[in-house]
């Protein structure tokens, strides 16, 4: 009778104790796949902020702050989750997901500025070359026209003085 | 232009000298390390804090292969082209078993955090006492790899313990 007894406390018990094992294995997979998508979205903010940086002119200083900020909190996650500390290294793994998740956003709104501000400069150096080269030919032919027309009264103040002392 | 990246370790007084030699379990320990970018673009850097015995391998300078002995912990840090980065390390050694020609360290604490370690090392009869090299190795992340590689740097210390 005691035997049976034990038996059932054994069965019971292992019932019980396979879906408390499968939780604790779903928690902690919940708690990698956390991390992995904190480290990806610190990755993929960290290509954006490079991009930003490539269109030229860009001030990433900010980003740069932003992209340590993520970086820190997911070293704080990772240390939590090993001291056993789970709500709050999840809290620090989001807190690096949403901070990197800004990071990227303004990264891209940064390249557009730049890429933009690039564009606007370009479209003013034409203008500004365009200006230059108009202005060059216009003051060329204005000043040709000038010489010109001074050379031709010279050519002929020369041809009446020298042909005066000579005529017979 | 050369393209490169600084790493140093310096000493408790931010300066290159005094660093730590002689440690004893439980008496905590302070140097900086830093890091400047000359890479010519914003860069991911990983810095992995690894201990080792004088017969276990250093990273190789010449197959810019890191050292073997495992990573006890793992500082990252994004820098920007000409920027600094410089980081506090405190440390400290404890669980350390001494019998005669051999020392144990179990655990070694960092910026406050308990890390196991299990490193045995053994006497040195000629520089008399138990090494220990504290290192640091540099890694860099490659986006096209999608991954962190060896960035071929390393800067350590050496440590006597004692009890």
């Amino acid at each position: 009778m005691s035997k049976l007894r034990s038996l059932w406390l054994c069965l019971f018990l292992s019932l019980a104790v396979v879906p408390l094992g499968a939780a604790v294995t779903a928690a902690r997979s919940e708690e990698e796949d956390l991390f992995a998508r904190a480290e990806q979205s610190i990755v993929s903010a960290y290509s954006a902020v490079r991009c930003a940086e490539d269109a030229g002119g860009a001030d990433i200083s900010l980003a740069v702050e932003g992209l340590n900020q993520a970086a820190s909190a997911l070293a704080r996650a990772r240390t939590l989750q090993r001291q056993g500390r789970t709500a709050e290294a999840i809290e620090a793994a989001n807190q690096a997901f949403s901070l990197s998740s800004n990071v990227r956003e303004n990264a891209y709104r940064l390249r557009e500025l730049a890429m933009s501000g690039n564009a606007e400069r370009l479209r003013l150096a034409v203008i500004e070359w365009a200006t230059s080269v108009s202005a060059i030919v216009l003051l060329g032919k204005l000043t040709w026209g000038r010489f010109a027309r001074w050379y031709d009264a010279q050519v002929l103040d020369m041809i009446v003085v020298g042909t005066g002392p000579h005529e017979p | 232009m050369e393209r490169f990246t600084e790493f140093w370790v310096l000493g408790p007084g931010h300066r290159a000298e005094d660093y730590p030699f002689v440690v004893r379990p439980s008496e905590p320990q302070r140097v900086y390390v830093g890091i400047r970018n000359h890479l010519g673009a914003l860069a991911y850097y990983a810095l992995r804090v690894k201990l080792r015995t004088q017969g276990e391998p250093l990273p190789s300078q010449t197959g810019a292969e890191p050292s073997p002995v495992p990573s006890l912990y793992e500082f990252r840090a994004f820098v920007a082209e000409n920027g600094t980065w410089e980081i506090p390390v405190t440390f400290e050694v404890f669980d350390v078993s001494l019998s005669p020609g051999t020392c144990a360290v179990q655990g070694l604490r960092l910026n406050g955090e308990a890390l196991s370690v299990r490193s045995i090392s053994s006497w040195d009869i000629e520089r008399r006492g138990f090494y220990y090299e504290l290192f640091f190795e540099l890694w860099l992340y490659n986006s096209a790899l999608g991954g962190f590689e060896y960035h071929n740097r390393f800067v350590g210390l050496w440590l006597n313990v004692t009890a």
